[in-house]
Protein backbone atom coordinates (compact mmCIF):
# COMPACT_ATOMS: atom_id res chain seq x y z
CA UNK A 1 0.00 0.00 0.00
CA UNK A 2 1.16 3.36 -1.09
CA UNK A 3 2.61 5.29 2.64
CA UNK A 4 0.11 7.58 3.57
CA UNK A 5 0.53 11.38 4.46
CA UNK A 6 -1.51 13.01 6.50
CA UNK A 7 -2.78 16.57 5.61
CA UNK A 8 -2.84 19.53 8.13
CA UNK A 9 -2.88 22.97 8.54
CA UNK A 10 -4.44 24.92 6.07
CA UNK A 11 -5.14 22.66 3.69
CA UNK A 12 -7.08 20.24 5.95
CA UNK A 13 -9.10 23.70 6.65
CA UNK A 14 -9.59 24.22 2.80
CA UNK A 15 -10.85 20.74 2.46
CA UNK A 16 -13.51 20.77 5.05
CA UNK A 17 -14.56 24.27 4.09
CA UNK A 18 -14.81 22.89 0.51
CA UNK A 19 -16.63 19.55 1.45
CA UNK A 20 -18.64 21.32 4.06
CA UNK A 21 -20.17 23.68 1.30
CA UNK A 22 -21.80 20.26 0.05
CA UNK A 23 -22.57 19.21 2.76
CA UNK A 24 -19.62 16.72 4.21
CA UNK A 25 -18.55 17.15 7.17
CA UNK A 26 -14.68 16.02 7.41
CA UNK A 27 -12.69 15.10 10.21
CA UNK A 28 -9.28 13.95 8.55
CA UNK A 29 -7.72 13.27 5.55
CA UNK A 30 -4.78 12.00 3.94
CA UNK A 31 -2.81 12.05 0.87
CA UNK A 32 -1.65 8.30 -0.73
CA UNK A 33 0.12 9.12 -3.92
CA UNK A 34 -2.88 10.31 -6.42
CA UNK A 35 -5.45 9.40 -4.31
CA UNK A 36 -7.27 11.76 -1.77
CA UNK A 37 -8.73 10.25 1.37
CA UNK A 38 -11.47 11.78 3.38
CA UNK A 39 -12.48 10.93 6.40
CA UNK A 40 -16.09 11.92 7.07
CA UNK A 41 -17.03 12.60 10.29
CA UNK A 42 -20.54 10.73 10.39
CA UNK A 43 -21.15 7.80 8.18
CA UNK A 44 -24.32 7.80 8.62
CA UNK A 45 -25.09 11.68 7.80
CA UNK A 46 -23.52 11.75 4.24
CA UNK A 47 -24.73 14.25 1.15
CA UNK A 48 -26.00 12.41 -1.89
CA UNK A 49 -23.99 10.72 -4.52
CA UNK A 50 -24.50 14.10 -7.05
CA UNK A 51 -22.84 16.13 -3.82
CA UNK A 52 -19.67 13.90 -3.20
CA UNK A 53 -18.93 13.92 -6.90
CA UNK A 54 -19.06 17.77 -7.09
CA UNK A 55 -16.52 17.70 -3.66
CA UNK A 56 -14.45 15.20 -5.76
CA UNK A 57 -14.55 17.67 -8.62
CA UNK A 58 -13.18 20.64 -6.55
CA UNK A 59 -10.73 19.47 -5.01
CA UNK A 60 -9.13 17.00 -8.02
CA UNK A 61 -6.34 18.21 -9.50
CA UNK A 62 -2.92 19.32 -8.84
CA UNK A 63 -1.25 15.50 -8.43
CA UNK A 64 -4.98 14.45 -7.05
CA UNK A 65 -6.29 11.72 -9.39
CA UNK A 66 -9.02 9.87 -7.22
CA UNK A 67 -10.99 11.04 -4.24
CA UNK A 68 -12.51 9.00 -2.03
CA UNK A 69 -13.74 8.45 1.49
CA UNK A 70 -13.06 6.40 4.03
CA UNK A 71 -15.19 3.18 5.06
CA UNK A 72 -12.89 2.54 8.17
CA UNK A 73 -15.51 4.43 10.07
CA UNK A 74 -18.03 2.01 9.49
CA UNK A 75 -16.14 -0.90 10.77
CA UNK A 76 -15.98 1.09 14.41
CA UNK A 77 -12.53 1.76 13.64
CA UNK A 78 -12.96 5.60 13.31
CA UNK A 79 -15.30 8.31 13.05
CA UNK B 1 -33.31 -3.41 -36.12
CA UNK B 2 -32.85 -0.52 -38.16
CA UNK B 3 -32.12 -1.06 -41.84
CA UNK B 4 -28.35 0.28 -41.72
CA UNK B 5 -27.65 -2.54 -38.66
CA UNK B 6 -29.34 -5.28 -40.40
CA UNK B 7 -27.27 -4.93 -42.99
CA UNK B 8 -24.53 -5.32 -40.94
CA UNK B 9 -25.86 -8.23 -39.45
CA UNK B 10 -26.46 -9.93 -42.69
CA UNK B 11 -22.53 -8.90 -44.73
CA UNK B 12 -21.37 -10.27 -40.77
CA UNK B 13 -23.44 -13.53 -41.69
CA UNK B 14 -22.52 -13.71 -45.30
CA UNK B 15 -18.80 -13.54 -44.29
CA UNK B 16 -18.99 -16.26 -41.81
CA UNK B 17 -20.77 -18.59 -43.92
CA UNK B 18 -17.78 -18.13 -46.40
CA UNK B 19 -14.98 -19.14 -43.80
CA UNK B 20 -16.42 -22.92 -43.72
CA UNK B 21 -15.84 -22.83 -39.33
CA UNK B 22 -15.12 -20.27 -36.84
CA UNK B 23 -13.85 -20.41 -32.99
CA UNK B 24 -14.80 -17.42 -31.36
CA UNK B 25 -13.07 -16.62 -28.32
CA UNK B 26 -15.83 -16.47 -25.82
CA UNK B 27 -16.23 -14.46 -22.17
CA UNK B 28 -19.63 -14.52 -22.05
CA UNK B 29 -19.94 -11.11 -22.43
CA UNK B 30 -22.44 -9.36 -24.74
CA UNK B 31 -19.67 -8.91 -27.22
CA UNK B 32 -18.21 -12.27 -27.67
CA UNK B 33 -22.23 -14.10 -27.26
CA UNK B 34 -22.89 -11.95 -30.18
CA UNK B 35 -20.39 -13.17 -32.39
CA UNK B 36 -20.61 -16.38 -31.01
CA UNK B 37 -24.74 -16.46 -31.85
CA UNK B 38 -24.20 -15.24 -35.07
CA UNK B 39 -21.87 -17.75 -35.96
CA UNK B 40 -23.98 -20.48 -34.53
CA UNK B 41 -26.47 -19.10 -36.85
CA UNK B 42 -24.20 -19.31 -40.04
CA UNK B 43 -22.41 -21.97 -39.66
CA UNK B 44 -24.52 -24.31 -37.08
CA UNK B 45 -21.97 -27.18 -35.89
CA UNK B 46 -19.30 -25.13 -37.43
CA UNK B 47 -18.96 -23.17 -35.09
CA UNK B 48 -17.55 -23.07 -31.84
CA UNK B 49 -17.40 -20.99 -28.40
CA UNK B 50 -13.72 -21.41 -26.51
CA UNK B 51 -13.41 -19.92 -23.24
CA UNK B 52 -9.78 -19.18 -21.88
CA UNK B 53 -9.87 -20.09 -18.49
CA UNK B 54 -6.98 -17.96 -16.23
CA UNK B 55 -6.30 -16.43 -13.06
CA UNK B 56 -8.24 -13.10 -14.38
CA UNK B 57 -11.54 -14.69 -14.95
CA UNK B 58 -13.27 -14.74 -12.29
CA UNK B 59 -15.41 -18.07 -10.69
CA UNK B 60 -18.84 -16.38 -11.46
CA UNK B 61 -17.41 -14.85 -14.74
CA UNK B 62 -16.74 -18.26 -16.03
CA UNK B 63 -20.24 -20.38 -14.53
CA UNK B 64 -21.75 -17.45 -16.59
CA UNK B 65 -19.84 -17.94 -19.97
CA UNK B 66 -21.24 -21.62 -19.89
CA UNK B 67 -24.57 -20.54 -19.11
CA UNK B 68 -24.81 -18.33 -22.46
CA UNK B 69 -23.36 -20.71 -24.34
CA UNK B 70 -26.01 -23.34 -23.76
CA UNK B 71 -28.94 -21.22 -24.02
CA UNK B 72 -26.87 -19.76 -27.75
CA UNK B 73 -26.70 -23.67 -28.24
CA UNK B 74 -22.56 -23.48 -29.79
CA UNK B 75 -20.47 -26.34 -28.87
CA UNK B 76 -18.41 -24.82 -25.54
CA UNK B 77 -14.82 -25.68 -24.94
CA UNK B 78 -12.36 -24.47 -22.03
CA UNK B 79 -8.62 -24.50 -22.57
CA UNK B 80 -6.50 -23.49 -19.16
CA UNK B 81 -3.89 -21.00 -19.28
CA UNK B 82 -2.08 -18.98 -16.92
CA UNK B 83 -0.82 -15.23 -17.50
CA UNK B 84 1.08 -14.85 -14.15
CA UNK B 85 3.55 -17.65 -16.07
CA UNK B 86 4.56 -14.24 -18.30
CA UNK B 87 6.79 -12.14 -16.06
CA UNK B 88 5.63 -9.38 -18.54
CA UNK B 89 2.31 -9.41 -17.84
CA UNK B 90 3.07 -9.53 -14.00
CA UNK B 91 4.91 -6.72 -14.41
CA UNK B 92 1.72 -4.73 -14.97
CA UNK B 93 2.95 -2.18 -17.76
CA UNK B 94 0.64 -0.21 -19.38
CA UNK B 95 1.50 -2.89 -22.58
CA UNK B 96 0.00 -5.41 -19.87
CA UNK B 97 -3.14 -6.41 -22.51
CA UNK B 98 -1.06 -6.80 -25.40
CA UNK B 99 1.22 -9.42 -23.22
CA UNK B 100 -2.35 -11.09 -21.85
CA UNK B 101 -4.13 -11.13 -24.99
CA UNK B 102 -0.91 -12.11 -27.24
CA UNK B 103 -0.75 -14.98 -25.15
CA UNK B 104 -5.09 -16.03 -24.74
CA UNK B 105 -5.12 -15.87 -28.75
CA UNK B 106 -1.90 -18.58 -29.12
CA UNK B 107 -3.77 -20.62 -27.01
CA UNK B 108 -7.22 -20.01 -28.90
CA UNK B 109 -5.10 -20.70 -32.49
CA UNK B 110 -3.64 -23.98 -31.33
CA UNK B 111 -6.93 -25.36 -29.97
CA UNK B 112 -8.63 -24.01 -33.70
CA UNK B 113 -5.90 -26.14 -35.34
CA UNK B 114 -6.44 -29.30 -33.46
CA UNK B 115 -10.28 -28.51 -34.21
CA UNK B 116 -9.16 -28.38 -37.68
CA UNK B 117 -10.56 -24.52 -37.89
CA UNK B 118 -8.75 -21.74 -39.51
CA UNK B 119 -10.52 -18.62 -37.91
CA UNK B 120 -10.04 -17.40 -34.57
CA UNK B 121 -12.92 -14.52 -33.88
CA UNK B 122 -13.44 -11.92 -30.91
CA UNK B 123 -15.74 -9.58 -30.32
CA UNK B 124 -14.26 -6.77 -30.45
CA UNK B 125 -15.93 -3.46 -31.50
CA UNK B 126 -16.19 -0.28 -32.88
CA UNK B 127 -16.20 1.24 -29.37
CA UNK B 128 -13.20 -0.33 -28.15
CA UNK B 129 -11.11 2.19 -30.66
CA UNK B 130 -11.45 5.05 -28.46
CA UNK B 131 -9.82 3.69 -25.61
CA UNK B 132 -6.52 2.66 -24.35
CA UNK B 133 -6.91 -1.26 -25.33
CA UNK B 134 -3.02 -2.47 -26.95
CA UNK B 135 -4.54 -5.50 -26.67
CA UNK B 136 -6.19 -5.02 -30.08
CA UNK B 137 -2.76 -4.86 -31.58
CA UNK B 138 -2.01 -8.20 -30.21
CA UNK B 139 -5.60 -9.20 -31.88
CA UNK B 140 -3.96 -7.44 -34.93
CA UNK B 141 -0.75 -9.07 -34.87
CA UNK B 142 -2.45 -12.66 -34.70
CA UNK B 143 -4.61 -11.86 -37.59
CA UNK B 144 -7.68 -12.67 -35.56
CA UNK B 145 -11.43 -11.98 -36.82
CA UNK B 146 -12.90 -8.88 -35.77
CA UNK B 147 -16.52 -8.60 -37.44
CA UNK B 148 -17.72 -6.13 -35.10
CA UNK B 149 -15.05 -4.05 -35.72
CA UNK B 150 -14.75 -4.90 -39.64
CA UNK B 151 -18.51 -3.66 -40.13
CA UNK B 152 -18.02 -1.10 -37.44
CA UNK B 153 -20.80 -2.18 -34.84
CA UNK B 154 -20.66 0.08 -31.97
CA UNK B 155 -21.36 -1.36 -28.65
CA UNK B 156 -25.20 0.23 -28.96
CA UNK B 157 -25.21 -1.51 -31.88
CA UNK B 158 -23.90 -4.67 -30.20
CA UNK B 159 -26.79 -4.59 -27.89
CA UNK B 160 -28.97 -4.04 -30.18
CA UNK B 161 -28.34 -7.03 -32.24
CA UNK B 162 -27.61 -8.91 -28.83
CA UNK B 163 -31.46 -8.24 -28.06
CA UNK B 164 -32.69 -8.84 -31.33
CA UNK B 165 -30.41 -12.63 -31.05
CA UNK B 166 -32.46 -12.84 -27.69
CA UNK B 167 -29.70 -13.11 -25.96
CA UNK B 168 -30.86 -12.77 -21.90
CA UNK B 169 -26.81 -11.16 -21.89
CA UNK B 170 -28.03 -7.82 -24.07
CA UNK B 171 -27.59 -5.72 -21.17
CA UNK B 172 -25.09 -7.27 -19.00
CA UNK B 173 -22.71 -4.49 -17.87
CA UNK B 174 -19.05 -4.72 -19.26
CA UNK B 175 -16.74 -6.66 -16.69
CA UNK B 176 -13.26 -6.31 -18.24
CA UNK B 177 -10.14 -8.59 -16.63
CA UNK B 178 -10.14 -8.53 -13.14
CA UNK B 179 -6.32 -7.23 -13.38
CA UNK B 180 -7.89 -4.17 -14.72
CA UNK B 181 -8.43 -2.90 -11.24
CA UNK B 182 -4.51 -2.95 -10.36
CA UNK B 183 -3.00 0.01 -11.23
CA UNK B 184 0.03 0.19 -13.64
CA UNK B 185 3.46 -0.30 -12.17
CA UNK B 186 2.15 -2.97 -9.17
CA UNK B 187 2.29 -6.03 -9.88
CA UNK B 188 -0.62 -8.54 -10.60
CA UNK B 189 -0.36 -11.38 -8.46
CA UNK B 190 -2.85 -14.31 -7.48
CA UNK B 191 -3.46 -12.78 -4.17
CA UNK B 192 -4.61 -9.52 -5.42
CA UNK B 193 -6.60 -11.13 -8.48
CA UNK B 194 -8.28 -12.80 -5.68
CA UNK B 195 -9.31 -10.61 -3.46
CA UNK B 196 -10.62 -8.34 -5.94
CA UNK B 197 -13.16 -11.31 -7.19
CA UNK B 198 -14.01 -11.53 -3.27
CA UNK B 199 -14.68 -8.21 -2.78
CA UNK B 200 -16.54 -7.47 -6.04
CA UNK B 201 -18.86 -10.78 -5.20
CA UNK B 202 -19.85 -9.02 -2.69
CA UNK B 203 -20.92 -5.83 -4.56
CA UNK B 204 -23.21 -8.29 -6.80
CA UNK B 205 -24.42 -10.16 -3.24
CA UNK B 206 -25.81 -6.25 -2.90
CA UNK B 207 -27.39 -6.13 -5.65
CA UNK B 208 -25.32 -3.47 -7.63
CA UNK B 209 -24.78 -3.90 -11.39
CA UNK B 210 -21.83 -1.67 -12.08
CA UNK B 211 -18.89 -1.32 -9.91
CA UNK B 212 -15.20 -2.38 -10.00
CA UNK B 213 -12.95 -2.93 -7.05
CA UNK B 214 -9.55 -1.26 -8.04
CA UNK B 215 -6.71 -2.37 -5.51
CA UNK B 216 -4.18 -0.23 -4.49
CA UNK B 217 -1.84 -2.58 -3.20
CA UNK B 218 -3.90 -3.90 -0.07
CA UNK B 219 -6.27 -0.07 -0.23
CA UNK B 220 -9.45 -1.18 -1.76
CA UNK B 221 -11.26 1.86 -4.14
CA UNK B 222 -14.48 1.30 -4.91
CA UNK B 223 -16.26 2.18 -7.85
CA UNK B 224 -20.11 2.34 -7.86
CA UNK B 225 -21.93 3.31 -10.78
CA UNK B 226 -23.29 6.75 -10.34
CA UNK B 227 -26.99 6.19 -10.86
CA UNK B 228 -26.69 3.29 -7.94
CA UNK B 229 -24.34 5.30 -5.62
CA UNK B 230 -26.89 7.49 -3.43
CA UNK B 231 -28.16 3.07 -2.27
CA UNK B 232 -24.39 2.41 -1.32
CA UNK B 233 -24.32 5.63 0.85
CA UNK B 234 -26.69 4.54 2.83
CA UNK B 235 -25.27 3.56 6.76
CA UNK B 236 -26.02 -0.05 6.76
CA UNK B 237 -24.68 -0.78 3.05
CA UNK B 238 -21.58 1.04 3.63
CA UNK B 239 -21.31 -1.19 6.92
CA UNK B 240 -21.50 -4.44 4.45
CA UNK B 241 -19.06 -3.36 1.64
CA UNK B 242 -16.34 -2.02 4.32
CA UNK B 243 -16.20 -5.90 5.92
CA UNK B 244 -16.82 -7.78 3.16
CA UNK B 245 -13.60 -6.10 1.43
CA UNK B 246 -12.18 -6.68 4.64
CA UNK B 247 -13.18 -10.11 4.56
CA UNK B 248 -11.69 -10.26 1.28
CA UNK B 249 -8.39 -9.48 2.47
CA UNK B 250 -7.92 -5.42 2.07
CA UNK B 251 -6.47 -3.40 4.39
CA UNK B 252 -8.43 -0.88 4.20
CA UNK B 253 -11.39 0.18 2.35
CA UNK B 254 -12.95 3.59 0.70
CA UNK B 255 -15.36 4.37 -1.33
CA UNK B 256 -14.55 6.45 -4.67
CA UNK B 257 -16.74 9.84 -4.56
CA UNK B 258 -17.22 10.19 -8.44
CA UNK B 259 -18.14 6.26 -8.25
CA UNK B 260 -17.45 3.78 -11.65
CA UNK B 261 -15.83 5.21 -14.86
CA UNK B 262 -14.13 2.59 -17.30
CA UNK B 263 -10.69 2.71 -17.79
CA UNK B 264 -10.07 4.70 -14.71
CA UNK B 265 -6.56 3.43 -14.07
CA UNK B 266 -5.47 3.77 -17.87
CA UNK B 267 -3.24 6.02 -18.59
CA UNK B 268 -4.28 9.58 -18.20
CA UNK B 269 -4.07 11.15 -22.41
CA UNK B 270 -2.29 14.41 -22.76
CA UNK B 271 -3.92 17.07 -24.86
CA UNK B 272 -1.34 18.17 -27.84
Amino acid sequence: MVSSEEIEGSELERIREVAGRFGLEVLGASRRGVMLELVPKDLGALPSASELAEIADALAGDGVRYVSLSLEGALGEEG
Amino acid sequence: MNPELQTKVDRILADMKAMGSIVVAFSGGVDSSVVAALAQRALGDDARAVTAVSETLGGRELDEARAIAAEIGIAHHEIAFSELSDERFVENTSARCFFCQTMRFSQLRAMAEQLGVQVVASGSNQSDLGDHRPGLKAMEDQRVYQPLLDHEVSKQEVRQIARWLELSVWDKPAKACLSSRIPHGLEVTHERLRRIERAEDVLEDLGFVQYRVRDHGGLARIEIASDELDRALERSVLERIARGAREAGFKRVTLDMVGYRSGSLNPVKRSA
